[in-house]
């Protein structure tokens, strides 16, 4: 999924009614998954293997969701299926006066239908489709959308041998509406992935598992692609050429039991990448930074033909051992590799960003992080506490040149420089699980670093030291928390603090041809204000026995209680002889909200 | 039910006020040490050629340079690559200027020196004077507006060949003389002079072009400079094209692009403008600004009106006429004074004595 939210990060983009677990992979990441060096989350879909089927819906006066899932015909053809829309548009074009612009709309849906052909065999089919629109200013409107599909194929070929298969197509767009008169257009830029996945689990015995398979994406990007949208416009049609590329790689993995103390894990991965045709693809003269200028000559390759070619072994190992019953320590190290990038705009008044593979000018990037952590409970598992840190480098990351023009760009090269970044941090975790009042809190201390590489010094940024990337966020600390009141109600009470993105202030004013030229010459350097807020709900429930099928849930919730406009972005504008700066927030008070569940 | 609805309505209310906003706020801005900023142009024009010097202010500076950060006490030389020493003498406001003798020579290389007081030393990069291309003809256009705010105007048009065996950048230059007038001053009974004066006009318009996309091929149709219409007579034009080095192109379209950020979403990423100049103990430390070195050529010309009658044009450029009785070439900046001739003949400007002249048809539709 190349979305992870809903309105730039207020909603799941998957909804929770759907979900039946997701499992976190911070470190100690298995060798059947690759392509990226960030973490993983895994998300299951609920099974519809249930005696009957169930419902759930949920009402509010800002969206609605609808989840059924249950057996068609009982233990052979089970669906999940679920539909959420959110119409603050609706409402709101009710209202006269500022409210009349609509501003945000969303809706997703999650569909899954699996047939057990019989004990050892089983095949599944999901699909997923999401749409958002979300609107800064008057002039600028976004769309986001999302569709896939995944086909899963598992079966007992034996008692101790299994097979998985998968395939899977996902397809994710953002467009960039423009509304300003003359110059009516939509930007849009498109990512699609093909899967294919075939593992094998072999169960040599309790104490022994071992897993190998082969793994094959094929992606195809459109980087931008600009039409006019009225008849008045004077918005000419352009686009950026497409790009293809694929990554072939074969893993291998086991798991041991040494002890019931004593677990290992160790992985291998080798993963090939081929940026494909077609495609013309530009020389430069040697010897000097890549600029448009200094084009020499291009080469036009045909469709699949092999342009650039990268790979290499990804070794994976987790090593758990348990100090006694309920102190355990972890560690890990992982090598990924990753063979596309999400470039990013992040200085403008809201972000822009596509995706980019790897190709002649620019390497594929891998990245190694070990990780270690120290594990306890108390109580019989009433309270979970966790400390546990990692380290991370990262190479052939990239970052955008100074002054660069990323969109619409042919010449996209020109505009991007080499880089590589390192990372560590400490988090800490106390859980609470039972007990009339539970939650989690968590603190975080990390810090993640880029240093730009280049030879030319009218490239260099920072002046080629390490300076604070677009995510490193030193605090972050969350207290999550709730109350079970009795008699079905139940108060929760959540509270966030996150440090604020770097960001690029300029720091000087000269004079050159006549006009005044604000100068920028540290990037990342600055720092938006911190994020925080509080949420509070009020739940409660009509359920009063584990096997009371009807029950409805009411939740009265504020988002935001103290109603902290948390900076979205902030921009300058100069303004003949004053430059102002602006902050863009995109929730400014608190939001109450009122929801009826109901299960049946 | 009815107080149901008005409830759900209230808390509608409230839930949607939260919207997105964008309000002005104070940021907290990092202090930077002043920074050297060059502005300097040697060219195949015959002299003084200057340079200019200052010092970056923090981010509240104004439209004009403040006086301390004028630098006047540098020492300030150009160089060229057969060992010649230009020096440059301060003449005011931090510009240093060359003797009136001094003219760039196409094929030659030049740098700039600079010492300043504090013993620091800046150098340019080698900028090497690249050959002249001459303009095949030009275009000029009348194009009205009916506004109150904004005159109608004479747009100029270029069109070249590009030498297809060299790799050129070109810049084109344009600044005009156009009438203006007022109420004028009396001279007796019945008798008015000192109404019409000539105005110096340049929109600085940044005009560019790198001939990678066209190698070889004709530009045409390439717009340069306006000169405005507010009163009637006789322009007087100067359209120049000059060929800069590719260094120098590219820090003008980085110029351009980031001093025309906006705030949108579509702006090029905000950046430092690396020029050509640098410490000489430290080439990766860049003074800002550039020193360029160029050829340019000049075309004089005088540009006639046609197919419209003085009464029909002081009509429509009403508003632009300053109706005072004071002399013009007091009422408007930049102008050329002219002892009390007829008041409807202003001779052209001394440099436009052999120019060619140009009849474009004046016409509102």
């Amino acid at each position: 999924m190349f979305n992870t939210s809903h309105l730039l990060g207020f909603y799941t983009s998957v909804s929770p009614d759907a979900v039946q677990d997701a499992t976190l992979y911070k470190g100690g990441m298995p060798s059947e998954y690759g392509g990226r060096i960030s973490s993983l989350l895994n998300m299951r879909i609920k099974s519809g293997f249930s005696e009957k089927i169930k419902f759930a819906t949920g009402i509010s006066p800002v969206s609605v969701r609808l989840m059924a899932n249950g057996p068609i015909i009982k233990d052979k053809l089970v669906f999940t299926a679920g539909v959420r829309v959110a119409y603050p548009n609706f409402i709101l074009n009710q209202f006269p006066g500022t409210f009349g612009n609509s501003r945000a709309f969303f809706y997703d849906g999650i569909g899954k239908l699996e047939y057990q052909f019989n004990a050892k065999n089983r095949i599944g089919i999901t699909g997923y489709t999401s749409y958002d629109k979300f609107k800064f200013d008057t002039e600028t409107e976004y769309e986001w959308r999302t569709d896939l599909v995944s086909l899963n194929y598992s079966s007992d070929l034996s008692e101790k041998l299994s097979l998985k298969v998968n395939a899977n197509y996902s397809r994710y767009g953002s467009h960039i509406n423009s509304l300003l008169t003359k110059y009516e257009s939509k930007l849009v830029s498109t990512i699609e992935q093909r899967q294919a996945k075939a593992t094998f689990q072999y169960k040599v015995n309790n104490k022994q598992r071992w897993e190998a398979g082969v793994d094959y994406i094929h992606y195809t990007i459109s980087p931008g692609t600009r039409n006019p949208s009225s008849d008045s416009s004077n918005i000419l049609p352009f686009s950026v050429e497409k790009e293809q590329g694929r990554e072939l790689a074969a893993f291998i993995n086991a798991e041991f039991d040494f002890t019931d103390k004593i677990s290992l894990q160790a992985g291998l991965r080798y993963t090939n990448y081929n940026y494909l045709g077609e495609k013309k693809v530009y020389s430069y003269e040697e010897g000097g930074p890549l600029t448009r200028e200094t084009i020499t000559d291009s080469t036009v390759y045909g469709k699949n033909d092999n342009i650039q070619q990268y790979g290499g072994f990804e070794p994976r190992i987790t090593l758990k051992i348990g100090i006694t019953e309920t102190f355990s320590f972890k560690a890990s190290y992982n090598r990924g590799q990753q063979f596309l990038q999400l470039i990013t705009n992040t200085t403008a008044i809201s972000p822009v960003d596509f995706w980019k593979l790897s190709d002649s000018h620019l390497k594929s990037q891998y990245g190694d992080q070990f990780a270690a952590g120290l594990f306890k409970n108390f109580n019989a598992g009433k309270y979970e506490v966790s400390l546990e840190g990692y380290y991370k480098k990262a190479k052939n990351l990239l970052q955008y040149k100074d002054g660069a023009n990323l969109l619409l760009n042919p010449y996209i090269e020109t505009a991007l420089l080499n880089s590589q970044s390192k990372g560590y941090g400490v988090e800490f975790s106390l859980i609470k699980n039972t007990g009339v009042v539970t939650g989690q809190l968590n603190y975080t201390y990390s810090r993640t670093k880029v240093q730009v590489l280049t030879a030319f010094a009218n490239e260099k940024v920072n002046d080629g030291n390490y300076y604070p990337a677009d995510t490193d966020r030193p605090h972050n600390f969350s207290i999550t928390s709730r109350f079970r009141l009795g008699k079905g109600w139940s108060f929760n009470a959540n509270f966030v603090y996150v440090s604020g993105r770097p960001a690029t202030y300029p720091d000087g004013t000269y004079s050159y041809n006549g006009t005044i030229i604000t100068d920028y010459s540290k990037r990342n350097m600055d720092r938006l204000p911190a994020n925080h807020r509080l949420d509070i709900g009020l739940s409660y429930v009509t359920k009063r026995s584990p096997d009371q099928k009807r029950y409805s849930m009411w939740n009265i919730s504020v988002y935001n209680v103290y109603g902290y406009d948390n900076a979205y972005s902030i921009y300058f504008i100069r303004y003949h002889d004053r430059l102002q700066s602006y902050q863009l927030s995109v929730i400014d008070s608190a939001i109450p909200s009122i929801t009826w569940n109901y299960y049946f | 039910m009815k107080i149901l609805r008005r409830y759900i309505s209230f808390l509608l209310l409230i839930a949607l006020s939260g919207t997105s906003c964008i309000k002005e706020v104070k940021v907290p801005l990092r202090f930077v040490p002043g920074r050297l900023v060059v502005e300097g142009i040697i060219s195949t024009d015959p002299g003084p050629h200057s340079i200019r010097l200052s010092m970056s202010g923090d981010i509240g500076s104004g439209l004009q340079v403040p006086e301390e950060n004028l630098v006047k006490d540098a020492q300030v030389l150009i160089r060229d690559d057969q060992g010649k020493v230009i020096n440059l003498t301060h003449t005011g406001s931090g510009i240093y200027q060359t003797d009136s003798s001094v003219l760039g020579e196409v094929g030659r290389t030049y740098t700039a020196d600079i010492t300043l007081t504090d013993g620091k030393k800046y150098v340019s990069k080698p900028e090497k004077i690249a050959p002249i291309v001459p303009i095949d003809s030009f275009q000029i256009r009348f194009l009205p507006d009916f506004s109150p705010t904004y005159p109608s105007y004479l747009r100029t048009y270029i069109y070249t060949s590009d030498p297809p065996d060299q790799e050129n950048y070109y810049k084109w230059e344009f600044y005009s003389y156009t009438r203006r007038r007022t109420l004028g001053v009396g001279c007796g009974f019945g008798c008015v002079m000192l109404e019409y004066c000539l105005q110096r006009i340049s929109d600085n318009e940044l005009q560019i072009l790198a001939d990678g996309p066209i190698n070889g091929n004709d530009i045409v149709n390439q717009g340069i400079g306006n000169s405005y219409i507010f009163s009637y007579g006789s322009h007087f034009f100067d359209i120049a094209q000059a060929s800069i080095t590719r260094e120098a192109y590219q820090y003008l379209q980085l110029y351009k692009e980031q001093s025309s950020r906006t705030g949108s979403v579509l702006d090029p990423l905000p950046a430092s403008i690396r020029g050509n100049i640098v410490s000489a103990d430290n080439p990766e430390e860049f003074a800002l600004g550039f020193f360029s070195a160029r050829s340019i050529i000049h075309k004089k010309v005088i540009v006639i009106p046609h197919g419209i009658t003085q009464y029909l044009l002081d009509i429509s450029a009403d508003a632009f006429f300053l109706k005072k009785s004071i002399p013009c070439y007091d009422a408007y900046p930049n102008t050329l004074y002219y002892d009390p001739p007829p008041a409807d003949q202003v001779p052209p400007p001394p440099a436009w004595n052999n120019a060619d002249t140009v009849r474009v048809y004046w016409n509102y539709p």
